[in-house]
């Protein structure tokens, strides 16, 4: 097991998460079984490698807990967390659904929540949309509609969502396409999904959902943290805010985990 | 002047997406009818937000229904984030709409149009607007420096009122070009 300073208690960080899933289960799950969990990103990424492991993790484990209590909107955060507050719900497996109350009051509170944490109501209303566009992308696209859930955190200051699904990730979902049947990877699936104007169906129209999200928030100083099948790709606009431009995506390779998953980070201040 | 409000169709978020859309879609339709006389038709987006998917998978379709019953969508009272997203969209899907804001007294002000127009295009709006209203032969002598022959200028105008940006008037043998909407 790693060590832990108790001043400075191990935190489940993408890093960390990343790191633990490289070294595989056994040492992986030693590595961050005990860590504290503060933010909702790695958390919910968390859940979709446990999917993909043929046992999980220990259901005792602390990590482990942490993930299945998000869920029901009660995590407890530890006391060095920096979050106020954490909503995680089922994204709507429907077109019925996605008018019932109870999504649409989702949306309602995560625009509210945006607002509290950073005070711009335009920005609100932006990540909100987002927030709507990034979930109807699971029932679109992801073939496991039933495994998408989405999340928000906030506090003064900041503000956390996460979009996440199980399904076939964005390789598969592109390649059902004959014009995108010859993508070698997911790297270059998630390079060319980014694109404007990029979708396995045939209208032209179609395949813009990612604008908003990019083009505007992420140029306002966020990070976003797109991940499917063995790759990150991250505009880390907290880090390098440029005047008006998006940042230049950082990709990574990481561990294999099913689905897609979009984490987004606002800090007021940034830009 | 018609106006469809989509307050009265919004979920309770104000989120107009694409999943959402597909249902309003058909009530949107449901208000739309033939007309004899050429005319604009504005959708109102007070109160509400739009996302890309609801432009791509309900605006533009309505858009284009609607020009086949001689009405020419307008889209009415955008808040930022909304005209944003078309502005993003018509980068991607080269178009164009004509927007302006609209009170409850139908009081029309800030007439612009969003998506990419040449400098030429921009002109033959301009002058339509400024003379009213003209057909090939009176711009191409408003324009005669420009050395353009007549079918060309019909051609012009032409593919403006397919964009919904002019509106076309038969008359006789002439057609004759009109600004879809107007300040008052």
């Amino acid at each position: 097991m790693m060590p832990t300073n108790s001043e400075n208690p191990k935190q489940l960080t993408f890093d960390l998460l990343d790191d633990a899933m490289f070294l595989g289960l056994s040492e992986g799950t030693d590595a961050i079984s005990d860590a504290q969990v503060s933010e909702i990103g790695p958390l919910i990424e968390l859940g979709a490698y446990l999917d993909s492991l043929p046992n999980g993790l220990d259901p005792d484990s602390p990590i482990v807990n942490a993930f299945s209590t998000a869920k029901t909107g009660k995590l407890q955060l530890g006391v060095h967390s920096f979050f106020k507050s954490i909503e995680v719900v089922n994204v709507p497996v429907s077109v019925e659904a996605i008018e019932e109350n109870e999504w649409q009051s989702f949306l309602l509170r995560s625009q509210q929540a945006a607002h509290a944490a950073q005070g711009d109501t335009s920005l609100a209303k932006a990540i909100a949309s987002t927030i709507a566009e990034m979930s109807e992308n699971i029932i679109w696209h992801s073939d496991k509609i039933e495994s998408g859930i989405v999340g928000y955190q906030y506090s003064k200051g900041r503000f956390d969502y996460v979009v996440s699904d199980t399904g076939i990730g964005i390789l598969a979902s592109l390649s059902k396409s004959d014009q995108f049947l010859s993508i070698p990877d997911s790297t270059e699936a998630l390079k060319l999904a980014l694109k404007n104007g990029v979708s396995r169906f045939s209208n032209s129209r179609r395949g813009t959902g990612f604008n908003s999200l990019v083009l505007n928030l992420s140029k306002r100083g966020c990070d976003i943290r797109f991940r499917s099948g063995d790759v990150s790709l991250t505009f880390e606009g907290i880090r390098s805010f440029r005047e008006s431009a998006p940042p230049d995506p950082v990709i990574r390779t990481c561990p294999w985990i099913p689905g897609f998953t979009i984490s987004f980070t606002y800090l007021v201040g940034q830009s | 002047m018609n106006r469809i409000f989509l307050k009265e169709m919004v979920p309770p978020s104000g989120l107009l997406t694409g999943l959402t859309g597909l249902k309003i879609y058909s009530r949107i339709l449901e208000q739309l009818g033939a007309v004899q006389v050429p005319q604009p038709i504005l959708l109102d987006f007070q109160e509400a937000s739009a996302t890309g998917s609801f432009f791509s998978q309900v605006v533009f379709p309505i858009r284009d229904y609607a020009r086949r019953l001689n009405q020419y969508l307008v889209l009415s009272n955008l808040n930022p984030e909304t005209r944003l997203e078309l502005a993003w969209l018509l980068e991607v899907n080269p178009d164009t709409f004509l927007v302006c804001e609209t009170d409850s007294h139908d009081n029309v002000s800030n007439i612009a149009w969003i998506g990419g127009l040449d400098e030429r295009q921009c002109g033959i709006l301009s002058a339509i607007s400024a003379l009213g209203g003209a057909d090939a032969t009176t711009l191409s002598k408003k324009f005669k420096e420009d050395h353009i022959g007549i079918t060309a200028w019909n051609n012009r105008l032409s593919a403006l009122s397919d964009k919904g940006l002019l509106i076309e008037n038969k008359s006789g043998r002439s057609k004759i070009y009109k600004p879809v909407i107007k300040e008052n």
